[in-house]
C-alpha cells in the first residue's frame, strides 16, 4: 500500500512540475500577492496584529486554497474526462494510493510554498520568523488535507474541465474574504463572524496567526493585543479550529465516498 | 492449473430498462485466445468491463482466476488491461511512462524490454502527446504486458488505426499468445478474431447468439461473388445461367452449389458462398469459355454483419424491425470483413 501510494506520488509529482499553470498558481501568485499587497496597504494593525501578518496570513490561506482545492479539482476533472483515472484503477494500485499520491504531492508543494511564503515575508517585508513553526505547519497541512478532501468529493459533481472555474471561483472568494486577506475579521458583521466561525477559511488563518505571533489569535477581535501562548498551548488554544477542520475534513471524505467518479460524466 | 482461467455463467447487466448484457455464459480455459465479435452495442464492452471489475453484473457470476474481479481479492497483478479507450499522460515520454508504471507493476520487464517488445524502442524519449494512435495503441500494450500477465484483456485494440498498424498489433497480440498468455479479445473485425482466436463468441443485442471455433462460426455464414454481365447481353437471365435457385452446378459448369444462392439483378450477378475464391474462379472460367468480359467482379469473404443477419434470421426470438447499429460519419477505412460503425461506444455506467 504505501509503496503503491510513494509510486504514484512520484508520479504524480513529476506531472505537477510540467504542468506551468499548476506550478504558477502554486508558486507564482503567492509570491506576486504576498510580495506586492503589503506595499499597497498602509500600515497599521488589524486586532492587535500587524497590517502585514495579517495580509501574508490571507495569503497563505489563499495559497492553500489554490494548491489543495483548485489543482486537485482541475487534476481530478482533467484525469477522468482523459479516461487516466480509469486506467490506473486498471493497474495494481489500491484506489486510495490513487487519492494519496495526488495528496502527497500538493503537501508536499504546499510546504515549499509555505517555505517561500515565510521566506517573502522575512526578506521583503521584514516580518519576523514564525514563532511556532510546528503550528504553522501543523496548520498549512490540515488546511490542504481538508482542501484536498473537498476537492475529491467536488471533483464528481464537476462534469467538465472547463466547469471547474465555477466551483475554484467561489473557494478562491472565501478564502480570500474570509481569511482577513482583504478585510479585518474583526469588522466583520455579527452573522458573517458566526458563519466563518464554521468554515475552514477563518480558522486556518486563525492557526496561522497564532503560530506566527505566538500570541492566542483563536476568536480573537479586540484592538488589543492577545495572550502570549508556547508552543504546545499553540495547539491548545486551536481546539476549535481542530474541532471545525476535522468535521469538515470527516464531511468531505463522506461526500468523496459518495460523488467521487472514476469515469466521465456523460452529459 | 486447473479450471478455466474466465469463467462467465447466466451474465446479465441492466441500465435502467436497457439490457446490455442478457444471459451470456462462456469459459475461457488457460492459454487460450478467445474472441466476443459483434456490432456495435452488442454488449461486448460491457462484458469485458465486467470481467475487468469496472462494472458489477445486475445477475449472473462473472470468476477471473475464480475470484470475482470487482473484489479485493481480484489478482491485479495477473491481469493486463488494454481499454477500448483510455488517457495517457501527454507530457510524459513513452519511456517515462513505462518507467512510471513498472513502480507500481510486480515483476515488470525492463523499460527497454517493454518498449523493444512493441516495437517502440525508436520512440522512447517521444512525449506521448507527439505519438501517433498506432504509437499510442502499442504503448497501452506495452503498459498491459509490463508485468508478464497471465491473462491480457484486448477491448477493440485495433479500432480506428490504419491498415499498417492494425498489422502490427495484431503480430504482437500473436505473439504474446504464442507464449502462452490468455487472452480476451473484442473486436468488430472478422479477420482479426479469424487470425488470432481459437475461439468465438458471436454477440449480438446481449446475448451470444453462436460460439465454438472459428471455422464452426463462419461456416453459418457466407461470402459474397458479384459481377456484372457485358452488354450485348439481354437484361434479365443472362444466356446460360439458371434461373433462381440452382440445385449443384449449372450444365454449362458454373459451380453454384446446393447451398449457394444466385441472385441476378439487371446484369448484377451476386453469389453468395461459404468458398467465395473457389466459386470466383469458376466464374472466371466459366465466362472465359463463353467468351464473356466480366466487369465490376467483387470477391469477399463472409462479413460478420451478414454472418450476423444469417444468424438472427435463424434466431428463435428474432424480432424482425431489428437493424444493426449503423454510426453515420464513420471514418472510412473499408476492410470487406468488418461491420459497420467503428466508434465503438458500448453503453456504460
Amino acid at each position: 500500500m504505501t509503496a503503491y501510494t510513494l509510486a504514484h506520488f512520484r508520479l504524480t509529482q513529476t506531472l505537477f512540475w510540467r504542468t506551468p499553470i499548476a506550478v504558477g498558481a502554486a508558486l507564482f501568485f503567492p509570491v506576486l500577492f504576498g510580495g506586492l499587497m503589503p506595499l499597497m496597504v498602509p500600515g497599521g494593525s488589524r486586532s492587535g496584529a500587524p497590517v502585514a501578518v495579517s495580509i501574508m496570513t490571507g495569503v497563505i490561506v489563499m495559497g492553500i486554497a489554490t494548491l489543495g482545492f483548485m489543482t486537485l479539482v482541475e487534476s481530478f476533472v482533467m484525469r477522468r474526462q482523459l479516461l487516466i483515472l480509469k486506467r490506473l484503477r486498471g493497474t495494481e494500485l489500491p484506489d486510495l494510493a490513487i487519492f494519496g499520491g495526488e495528496i502527497l504531492t500538493v503537501l508536499s508543494v504546499g510546504l515549499l510554498q509555505l517555505a517561500l511564503i515565510v521566506g517573502l515575508a522575512r526578506a521583503a517585508h521584514g516580518i519576523t520568523l514564525p514563532a511556532n513553526p510546528a503550528l504553522l505547519v501543523v496548520t498549512v497541512l490540515l488546511g490542504i488535507a481538508v482542501f484536498a478532501a473537498m476537492a475529491v468529493a467536488v471533483s464528481g459533481r464537476v462534469p467538465a474541465q472547463g466547469a471547474t472555474v465555477v466551483v475554484s471561483l467561489p473557494f478562491l472568494l472565501l478564502a480570500i474574504g474570509l481569511s482577513g486577506f482583504a478585510y479585518p475579521v474583526a469588522a466583520f458583521p455579527e452573522w458573517l463572524r458566526t458563519v466563518s466561525s464554521f468554515l475552514p477559511f477563518g480558522r486556518i488563518a486563525e492557526g496561522v496567526s497564532t503560530a506566527y505571533l505566538g500570541r492566542d489569535y483563536v476568536g480573537h477581535t479586540g484592538p488589543g493585543l492577545p495572550a502570549r501562548v508556547g508552543v504546545l498551548e499553540g495547539f491548545v488554544v486551536m481546539w476549535p479550529g481542530w474541532l471545525v477542520l476535522a468535521a469538515w475534513l470527516v464531511l468531505a471524505l463522506l461526500a468523496a465516498k459518495r460523488w467521487f467518479k472514476w469515469e466521465p460524466r456523460r452529459g | 492449473m486447473s479450471g478455466p482461467v474466465i469463467e462467465v455463467s447466466g451474465l446479465r447487466r441492466r441500465y435502467g430498462d436497457f439490457v446490455a448484457v442478457d444471459g451470456v455464459s462462456f469459459d475461457v480455459g488457460e492459454g487460450e485466445v478467445f474472441a466476443l465479435l459483434g456490432t456495435n452495442g452488442a454488449g461486448k464492452t460491457t462484458t469485458i468491463e465486467i470481467l475487468e471489475g469496472y462494472l458489477r453484473p445486475s445477475e449472473g457470476t462473472a470468476r477471473v482466476f475464480g475470484q470475482d474481479p470487482a473484489g479485493r481479492a481480484a489478482p491485479r497483478a495477473r491481469m493486463g488491461l488494454v481499454l477500448q479507450e483510455s488517457g495517457l499522460f501527454g507530457d510524459l515520454s513513452a519511456a517515462e511512462t513505462v518507467a512510471a508504471w513498472r513502480r507500481f507493476t510486480s515483476g515488470a520487464r525492463p523499460v527497454a524490454e517493454a518498449l523493444e517488445l512493441v516495437g517502440l524502442s525508436g520512440q522512447a524519449g517521444t512525449r506521448v502527446k507527439r505519438m501517433s494512435g498506432g504509437e499510442r495503441r502499442k504503448l497501452d500494450i506495452a503498459l498491459a504486458t509490463l508485468g508478464r500477465p497471465d491473462l491480457l484483456f484486448l477491448d477493440e485494440p485495433t479500432t480506428g488505426l490504419d491498415a499498417g498498424s492494425r498489422r502490427r498489433v495484431r503480430d504482437l497480440v500473436r505473439d504474446l499468445a504464442a507464449d502462452g498468455m490468455t487472452v480476451l479479445l473484442t473486436t468488430h473485425y472478422l479477420e482479426e478474431a479469424q487470425e488470432l482466436a481459437g475461439r468465438v463468441a458471436i454477440m449480438d443485442r446481449g446475448r451470444i447468439v453462436t460460439q465454438g471455433t472459428m471455422s464452426e462460426v463462419l461456416g453459418r455464414g457466407s461470402g459474397r461473388v458479384a459481377f456484372e454481365l457485358p452488354d450485348g447481353l439481354p437484361d434479365g437471365l443472362p444466356d446460360g445461367l439458371p434461373d433462381g435457385l440452382p440445385d449443384g452446378a449449372s450444365p454449362e459448369g458454373l459451380p453454384v452449389g446446393e447451398r449457394d444462392t444466385l441472385t441476378v439483378t439487371g446484369r448484377r450477378c451476386v453469389i453468395l458462398t461459404a468458398e467465395p475464391e473457389s466459386v470466383a474462379h469458376a466464374v472466371l472460367g466459366w465466362a472465359q469459355a463463353r467468351g464473356l468480359r466480366l466487369s465490376g467482379l467483387d470477391v469477399r469473404q463472409a462479413t460478420l454483419e451478414e454472418v450476423f443477419l444469417d444468424i438472427a434470421d435463424h434466431t428463435p426470438d428474432h424480432t424482425p424491425d431489428h437493424t444493426p447499429d449503423h454510426t453515420p460519419g464513420d471514418a472510412a477505412d473499408d476492410t470487406a470483413s468488418r461491420t459497420a460503425g467503428a466508434h465503438g461506444q458500448e453503453a456504460r455506467r
